[in-house]
């Protein structure tokens, strides 16, 4: 059994705010390694460690996800409802990152079991903000639950 | 009167119109045969009153004759004469004697008086019953004068009886000298026979009197009577007059030529028109019978057109009630069937119109759907996918001026700033577009707001763009309860205040005052507004101390995107405004302004006020 590290799998399909993030992170000196994919089914590839990610040591299970709702092929709420069906993994701590302020999507995701509802600020300075607030809760005070691979 | 008749249904009002017309023409034709009847039975009653009454005059004309020639068989009695010639005791016990005999044959003779020939009286004897008495014979003797001729004189009432007295002359035997007179007093008094053949003349109704022509003794033949109040010399028209107890009473007279005399006849009138009447009370008993038959008559007619009326407005009534399939078939070739077609045709064809709206009610219904799905698409990629470029714009601006803003000069720092300073203003569009949107189509379900709580929220909301004006916001308190949507009337709130703080001269100190008052009810412009028209309404004034709008443009500015002012100057995308009204207008209320240029705004919004209690309503009343 492999226990999770450090890692924040990143789902978002667009390159500018991979980018964004990845800045946003760095500037509020977050030093977990940060593993983006761009849709649902990579996400999930790399989740069930299937495909390009069977490499545990190279691809290790995230302590966290940071999910975008509207993706290619398969949207952030079906991967959401994926993972919390799958008995491995089903604990992971699941953060919506979206720029939807739907009432609809905010309920479904909740409804489906995300841990947190963030909206991506369009101010840079608001998205280092959250993004040193995130790291303040859920990687330093969260009490992580343990997931593994089935 | 009117409303009765017309809540009639037509079978009855049919059944009484014919019912009165029968009514009508059984009335005037049996008042009419009645009539006719009624003056037939008068003319021939009075054409025989009259001939009997000309037969009695005839009659009676004979016997007074026949009493003339009878008294002067009497007169021309020997012992009368020889009593005339040389009166004396024997002579006057002989005349009695024969006198007497008479009497015995005659009843009706009451006294015997013989005069001289000079008219004095020289002899009486009273025969049968009260005689003359002191009744002079003057007249009569006058009117006897004369050979062969005798007279008649008037009639006499003595006490109950009444006496006419009969004159003749008496002459000596083989013509020549006279005597004396002779007069015969006789009382009128018809034997039961007599009274019999009367009847039998005229009738057992009819009642016959005899008096003088110019006096007022009269009788019926048996006793005396007053003289009936009838013209006696009209022999000719038929007359009536009122008797008392009998009723009107149709009146024959005729004079008794060679007498001082009359005759009447008179008929109880009710008696000639018995049969008349008798006519009219079968004619009743008849017409209630004959209104009956056209009762029924009408009645069955009127079914007979009403029922597939009625039968008509039973399926017209179905199809007003949404059912189609109800059928009539009346089978009549007449105007009702043709009715009956027309109907069915009818039907038929609001039928198909029905199916075919609904088609396309149910096709509009599904546009309307996808049209409005893809609204919801079209905003959710408003604030997804055109957000995602834009957050890369002021991201990478931003990063351009953090991490190179060391390697670019004045200019370049300037463009930077430029980019994000417009894509903050782009995100700011997008959000109140987002807004405006909500607004217009989120479903609001209205309840009690509590004013003040709404307008502490938006005060919260906006506390940095007060702190950085210093505004001075002053709230009225106490803010009563309103019905209307609280996360809507909150953004209402906001962007009012705002506005109001906004659009005030750099050099003035924004002040704000929000009252309330409190309006008789009027209809509000809204789609929500109908249930609360006529109550009590909740005006919010929201004042400043700002430039003020020029009266032109008071409807504009609550436009979509209407802009007074470049947003050098006062910086804002022109939806807050329409947000206002329509926020408004969806809870059913609505928004306006008061206001001049340089002399600040009044802005309201007015809605249904919750329930009040009196004393806020007069604590309101006074306060506006």
């Amino acid at each position: 059994m492999i226990r999770n590290g450090s890692t924040i799998l990143l789902v978002e399909d667009s390159p500018d705010d991979v980018l964004l993030v990845r800045r946003a992170f760095q500037k509020a000196g977050i030093e977990n390694p940060i593993v983006a994919v761009e849709n649902g089914d990579e996400a999930l590839a790399y989740l069930n460690g299937t495909g390009l990610y069977a490499d545990r040591q190279k691809y290790p299970l995230p302590t966290l996800m940071l999910l975008d709702l509207k993706l290619p092929r398969r949207s952030g709420l079906e991967v959401l409802a994926s993972v919390r069906q799958h008995s491995g993994i089903k604990r992971l701590p699941i953060i919506v990152l979206t720029s939807s302020r739907d009432e609809d999507d905010i309920n479904r995701a909740y409804d489906l079991g995300a841990n947190s509802y963030l909206v991506k600020p369009v101010a840079f300075d608001d998205l280092l903000r959250l993004v040193r607030s995130l790291e303040g809760y859920w990687l330093s005070l969260n009490v992580r639950p343990d997931v593994s691979a089935a | 009167m009117r409303a009765l008749w017309s809540g009639l249904s037509i079978q009855r009002k049919n059944s009484v119109l014919i019912g009165g017309l029968v009514l009508v023409v059984a009335a005037t034709y049996s008042w009419a045969a009645y009539d006719g009847m009624r003056r037939t039975v008068l003319a021939t009653a009075g054409e025989r009153l009259r001939s009997v009454t000309d037969q009695l005059a005839g009659l009676l004309q004979n016997s007074s004759k026949q009493l003339i020639t009878l008294t002067r068989t009497t007169a021309a009695d020997t012992a009368v004469r020889a009593f005339l010639r040389s009166p004396g005791t024997r002579t006057r016990e002989r005349a009695t004697a024969a006198l007497q005999r008479i009497a015995d044959q005659t009843k009706q003779v009451a006294e015997v008086r013989l005069w001289d020939a000079h008219r004095r009286r020289v002899f009486n004897v009273v025969l049968n019953g009260p005689g003359a008495g002191e009744l002079a014979d003057t007249t009569v003797l006058l009117g006897a004068s004369g050979p062969d001729s005798g007279a008649i004189g008037r009639f006499r009432a003595v006490g109950d009886s009444v006496l006419f007295p009969v004159a003749v002359l008496v002459v000596d035997r083989g013509g020549g000298r006279l005597l004396g007179y002779m007069t015969e007093w006789r009382r009128v008094n018809s034997t039961p026979r007599a009274r019999d053949q009367t009847n039998r003349l005229i009738g057992s109704k009819s009642t016959l009197y005899m008096g003088n022509l110019g006096g007022g003794v009269w009788t019926d033949l048996t006793r005396a009577v007053p003289r009936p109040p009838v013209d006696v010399l009209e022999a000719h028209t038929l007359q009536r007059y009122e008797r008392a107890g009998v009723g009107t009473m149709l009146v024959a007279a005729s004079p008794v030529s060679g007498t001082p005399w009359a005759v009447v006849v008179e008929f109880p009138r009710s008696e000639v028109l018995a049969p008349a009447s008798a006519f009219l009370r079968r004619l009743a008993l008849i017409a209630p019978g004959l209104l009956l038959v056209g009762l029924f008559g009408a009645w069955l007619l009127s079914r007979g057109i009403t029922a597939p009326l009625s039968r008509l407005t039973g399926a017209a009534e179905a199809i007003a009630a949404g059912d189609y399939s109800r059928r009539i078939e009346l089978d009549r070739r007449d105007e009702l069937g043709r009715l009956e077609q027309a109907f069915t045709t009818m039907a038929a064809n609001v039928r198909e119109a029905q199916r075919k709206l609904e088609d396309k009610v149910r096709e509009r219904t599904v546009e309307l759907e996808d049209r409005n799905e893809e609204l919801e698409a079209f905003g959710y990629t408003i604030s997804h996918d055109l957000r995602a470029p834009l957050r890369a714009m002021f991201g990478f601006s931003q990063a351009l001026l953090e991490d190179y803003g060391d390697r670019l000069d004045d200019k370049g720092r300037e463009y930077a700033q430029r980019v994000v300073t417009g894509a903050q203003s782009m995100d700011q569009l997008i959000r109140d577009l987002l807004a405006y949107s909500r607004v217009s189509r989120a479903e609001l379900k209205l309840g009690r707001v509590d004013l003040s709580r709404v307008l502490r929220e938006a005060t919260t909301q906006l506390q940095v763009e007060v702190r950085n004006r210093g505004a001075r916001v002053r709230v009225e308190e106490p803010l009563p309860a309103v019905l209307g949507h609280e996360a809507t009337l909150g953004q209402v709130m906001a962007n009012l205040l705002s506005n109001g703080i906004k659009f005030v001269a750099p050099d003035r100190t924004p002040e704000l005052r929000i009252r309330a008052e409190l309006r008789e009810g009027k209809a509000g412009g809204g789609e929500a507004g109908g249930g609360a028209d006529g109550g009590w309404r909740l005006r919010l004034w929201v004042e400043d101390n700002g430039i003020g709008i020029a009266t032109q443009h008071h409807e504009r500015i609550f436009r979509v995107f209407e802009r007074l002012h470049s947003t050098e100057a006062y910086p804002g995308t022109g939806i807050g405004l329409a947000i206002v009204r329509k926020g408004m207008e969806r809870m059913g209320g609505r928004a306006g302004v008061e206001s001049r240029p340089g002399e600040g705004s009044r802005f309201w919004i007015e809605l249904p006020a919750a329930e009040q209690t009196h004393d806020q309503e007069r604590q309101y009343d006074s306060a506006g």
